[in-house]
């Protein structure tokens, strides 16, 4: 599913002495399939932008279109466009509240009234997707789990709704180091099996290995959109918008200024790797 | 009294309402000296945290004893002394500010203890001093930063005067410069004002600069050594779900393939002696 955004402004608290404005003339638009990165420092924007694709937030200018459908035509069955965006926020584990494991991610499925059997099959699919065992978990209590499982639990009660497009703010703030690179192992594999994917985060690492595409908010503007590797050898610019380049592109700047070449865009870490190997073999 | 944690045959277990016994510590033996900086890594899930709340005398041990600068934990007439000594900051800074004006969230503390009023004020002057935040001093926490809202929580644990603070994953909300920031509070805190430092954490370039780095995994003590022994242990890497920082990986992984580099955890030496080769 695509996402366009057009021309989008928000102000919060409009009209007080608090007015603030936080998105200012965005536009933006993502491909079907795509996994997208969206970074920029607290209070540039992206979390409102989240919050105003995926419906929560209304009373704002200009458009957003999810699949081509605009989100605030009032002729257009909201309901049914929502049920495809699923929406990750930070800390999901704070939303578990069912007694057990399987309840809580049968819930969403439940209120949309989908029938016992599927509703089974669908808890399945997304325990099976997020690496819970569904026999050891189903019954135990979500409360008595650890920080990463409750999140893996969180986030399969969203999976269980099938959404076309995942929206995920921070998702992984707080994982360990594991937990994090499974997690977007996971994240990719959803967007493989055709999940469009939109995720806000600080860890440049990992969205500099995983993505297609990053998205830079600053000062709630648009303020730079390409490749991973545009975006993550710019650091001039990044810098303008308070970031920080990944670890691996960090690296590459640090040899470059003492004298060895590496080439531009390189940010990833088996690249990096590979290429130190190759140029550096034998040497003494 | 130099041992400001000495935690023996320490266990923990939290209780289910049907009366389960989930055991989240399993028998941790810990000391920590008197000015260290300790960092604490592990799983997500492998007891850092329990053992952090035990500390505080937010939990008592199920079984086996917790001393925090010679106080015993289980004993009730210890706790206001333990949590004076020992200070504690959280993941979410937004849990620990309670007031609406900067000055006044960080008097919360002292004027809780029934101090002179000139006494909490040089507190708070002292306190948003060592945060670098005096210029925050009447603006409303709410409308700060993440890195400056844990500032301001920092300094509201500094102004009950703390021979040691204990970070719970303090820097893992932050954006990459609210990070770097915390961090380096950290340290100058651990240096300069001589306090102690217990250090939870998921980055594990934060224990680079560490005395000593402790190993958890499943609520027992894995490992503890200095951060050269721990991030070169594979072995012990593997075992605990911990990644090498970045500088550490590479130096070892290049170094397999037959580079001739050092073992290392600093960046900056690394890069310089890749340099040199070429």
């Amino acid at each position: 599913m695509s996402i366009k955004v057009e021309h989008l402004s928000y102000t919060y608290m409009k009209g007080t002495p608090f007015e603030h404005k936080a998105l200012d003339d965005v536009s933006f638009e993502i491909k079907d399939h795509e996994f997208i990165g969206v970074v920029g420092h607290t209070g540039s924007g992206k979390s409102t932008l989240m919050q105003i694709i995926s419906g929560l937030i209304k009373g704002y200018e200009g458009k957003v279109y999810i699949n081509g459908v605009d989100f605030s035509d009032k002729k257009q069955d909201k309901k049914a466009l929502r049920r495809l965006v699923g929406v990750v926020f930070q800390y999901p584990e704070y939303q578990l509240f069912e007694e057990s494991v399987e309840k809580d991610i049968a819930y969403g499925p439940l209120k949309l009234g989908v029938e016992q059997k599927e509703i089974e099959r669908r808890v399945k699919a997304a325990m099976d997707l997020v690496e819970l065992d569904y026999d050891l978990f189903r019954d135990k209590s979500p409360f008595s789990l650890s920080g990463g499982q409750k999140r893996k639990v969180a986030i399969a009660g969203v999976l269980a709704m099938e959404p076309q497009i995942l929206i995920m703010d921070e998702p992984i703030a707080g994982l360990d180091p594991m937990g994090r690179e499974n997690f977007m192992r996971l994240t990719k594999s959803l967007n493989e099996c055709g999940i469009t994917i939109l995720m806000v985060s600080h860890n440049m690492d990992n969205l500099a290995e995983y993505t297609q595409k990053v998205i830079v908010m600053n000062n709630g503007r648009l303020f730079m959109e390409g490749t991973p590797e545009e975006i993550f050898s710019d650091y001039d610019k990044l810098k303008q918008a308070s970031l920080e380049l990944p670890e691996v592109a960090r690296f590459a700047k640090l040899l470059r200024k003492n004298g060895l070449n590496i080439p531009e865009g390189v940010i990833q870490y088996e690249q990096i790797k590979k290429f130190l190997i190759e140029k550096l073999r034998g040497k003494k | 009294m130099n041992k400001m944690i000495e935690a023996s045959e320490l266990k923990f277990a939290y209780i289910s309402e049907e009366g389960n016994y989930t055991f989240a510590l399993n028998g941790v033996n810990i000391q920590v000296e008197r000015g260290e900086f300790v960092v604490l890594l592990g799983r997500n899930g492998s007891g850092k945290s329990t053992f952090a709340k035990l500390v505080n005398a937010l939990n008592i041990p199920t079984s086996g004893k917790m001393l925090v600068a010679g106080m015993d934990t289980a004993d009730p007439e210890n706790t206001l002394e333990i949590r004076k000594t020992a200070g504690m900051v959280f993941q979410n800074p937004d849990n620990q500010l309670v007031a609406t004006i900067v000055e006044e969230d960080i008097a919360f503390g002292p004027e809780n203890l029934g101090l002179p009023r000139e006494e909490i004020y040089e507190r708070i002057d002292y306190a948003l001093k060592t945060v670098h935040m005096e210029e925050y001093r009447h603006h409303a926490p709410h409308m700060l930063s993440g890195g400056q809202k844990q500032r301001i929580a920092i300094a509201g644990v500094l102004a009950m005067k703390p021979k040691m603070i204990i970070f719970d994953e303090s820097t893992a909300m932050l954006d990459p410069q609210g990070r770097q920031d915390i961090l380096a509070l950290i340290k100058e805190l651990n240096k300069n004002e001589n306090i102690t430092i217990v250090l939870i954490t998921h980055y594990m370039e934060e224990a680079i600069d560490a005395d000593r780095v402790i190993v958890m995994k499943d609520g027992f003590v894995l490992r503890e050594g200095i951060p050269m022994e721990i991030f070169f242990d594979q072995g012990l890497l593997q075992n605990a779900g911990l990644i090498a920082p970045f500088a550490a990986r590479l130096s070892r992984e290049l170094i397999e393939e037959g580079i001739a580099v050092r073992p290392t955890l600093d960046v900056q030496s690394l890069a310089e002696e890749l340099c040199q080769l070429k």
